[in-house]
């Protein structure tokens, strides 16, 4: 399967084949009556359910402190959880080695609000850096990051170091370096939160995109403006889900 | 259309051109600012390290040269009697000449040799100074016995034999010397791997710890690793290779 995508600012054709994710995929996420607490605090998150399909796109919604970071923090294997079940690729969580989760993550991109780019690194390597870790030369993957950094706009800034990029660059860095391993699953933490409306929609709009070729994805947001129509939203308050509602049913 | 769809596939041959001349920068790369401090103190415990090896191995060599030297030799020291004195000095002579001959033939002897009489009076100065001494003060003959290499021989059977001939003779086969001198070496040898291990393990210590702080100092970096599925011993291996290199640097440096 190989399909063409027209990038809208620079308008070259460059080969997103290698986006799309495997179609028998295993990448669901289900959560059973899953509770999460630190020592001796009270449940950040209590009696949470729910299921994502794979290749579905998930926003979830929730006022500050609500657990929408935490719930993102579980699935991507950051904690774990305090009591219930989780389900990620098939496999229930709580059986899964430590050793097996640097793996894993290798399976999911996550991008989040602080972006966590390595400043003494170029764009061009910060969007690398996965490939490098999974043992990959530079030779295999150069056109491949090329490429990437040209479908989310940042072609010319490749060279450039983080300090010297916008927000919204920055944002665009974190989330191509999220997405370059093609991963199954993608995770974003409050992606827009540090960038203007204008940059948000686009960065949504890539989010969009990128679930289209097949990636599941996942994205914790409080700008529920830049929530599209036809999307699947998991609303928390006070660490329990309250809903499970469409875009456009938002106010 | 045509002219910037040309424009930017220049761009992008420009950046691609630009990438590939651009060498693959180090995820963790050397920081003069933080590694500085660690770098000195790894400059000085391998300079100390330096230090102490020379003084062990050179300790060592003259420790086995001294010992070599002592076992593989004697001395004998043939007295005047109280009638040799004065006027018979010459019988000293004889005796040392006779007592020569009886040694050599032994069979783990390899040279006997009359020592000359500078070496008995340089044996008085201690007592007697540097004032000349009379021509007629009776002084010991020594006789400087080797022997083959890996031989020995018994000082009291030795001295048996000088006495059945007539000739009253003591004679130091430097046994004490022997001990003394290996316990002093001994002593000093393991008070050199002693030292040595010490600064072994304070070489270690120094880089657990600098191992730690540059954990800490890293701690945004190794964030990311993990958040990128990077295994515990990819870190672990960033970390050091980073201050191996510091060492092999400081290694260098001497």
């Amino acid at each position: 399967m190989k399909r063409q995508n027209k990038h809208k600012n620079t308008g070259l054709h460059i080969n997103i084949s290698q986006q799309i994710p495997n179609a028998e995929s295993d990448a669901n996420i289900h959560f059973e009556r899953v509770g999460f607490r630190y020592d001796r605090e009270g449940e950040i998150l209590s009696d949470v359910s729910f299921s994502l399909p794979p290749k579905s796109m998930t926003f979830i919604i929730g006022p500050s402190g609500a657990g929408k970071s935490t719930l993102l923090k579980l699935i991507y294997l950051n904690m774990r959880q305090s009591r219930g079940h989780i389900t990620l690729f098939g496999r229930d969580t709580s059986q899964i080695d430590r050793k097996e989760i640097p793996a894993l993550k290798r399976r999911m991109g996550i991008v989040l609000q602080d972006f966590r780019l390595i400043d003494h690194l170029s764009v061009f390597e910060n969007v690398a850096l996965p490939l490098r870790v999974a043992g990959r030369k530079r030779a295999d993957y150069e056109d491949d990051v090329l490429g990437l950094l040209k479908w989310v706009g940042l072609g010319h800034r490749a060279h450039a170091l983080p300090p010297t990029l916008s927000g919204g660059e920055k944002q665009r860095a974190a989330i191509a370096r999220a997405v370059i391993t093609k991963p199954d699953i993608l995770i974003a933490d409050e992606p827009t939160g540090n960038v203007d409306g204008d940059m948000g929609r686009r960065l949504i709009r890539l989010f969009t995109e990128l679930n289209r070729l097949g990636t599941t994805t996942i994205i914790a947001t409080h700008n529920t403006a830049l929530i599209p129509e036809d999307a699947n939203i998991l609303s928390i308050e006070h660490g329990q889900v309250t809903g499970t509602i469409s875009g456009e049913q938002i106010d | 259309m045509v002219s910037k769809l040309t424009d930017m596939s220049k761009q992008h041959a420009e950046l691609t051109a630009n990438t590939q001349a651009m060498k693959t920068q180090p995820i963790l790369p050397y920081d003069k600012k933080n590694d500085r401090p660690l770098f000195m103190v790894l400059v000085i415990l391998a300079f100390l390290a330096t230090l102490t090896l020379l003084a062990t191995a050179s300790g060592y060599r003259a420790a086995v040269g001294w010992e070599n030297n002592l076992q593989g030799r004697l001395t004998v020291q043939i007295k005047p009697s109280a009638t040799l004195a004065g006027k018979t000095a010459d019988k000293i002579d004889d005796k040392a000449e006779r007592a020569k001959t009886i040694l050599a033939e032994l069979a783990p002897v390899n040279l006997v040799t009359i020592l000359p009489s500078e070496h008995s009076k340089a044996l008085l100065k201690p007592w007697l100074g540097d004032a000349p001494l009379p021509d007629d003060l009776p002084l010991p003959i020594l006789l400087d016995v080797q022997l083959n290499p890996g031989q020995t021989l018994d000082a009291k059977q030795a001295a048996l034999l000088l006495s059945d001939a007539g000739i009253r003779a003591d004679i130091d086969d430097h046994s004490q010397w022997n001990k003394e001198i290996k316990r002093t070496t001994s002593a000093a040898l393991l008070l050199s791997y002693l030292a040595l291990g010490l600064i072994i393990i304070a070489s270690i210590a120094a880089s657990i710890f600098a191992t730690r702080a540059g954990l800490t100092s890293q701690r945004r970096l190794m964030d990311v690793l993990h958040q990128v599925g990077a295994p515990p011993d990819y870190t672990a291996r960033l970390l050091s290779t980073r201050f191996a290199t510091s060492g092999f640097r400081a290694q260098w440096v001497l």
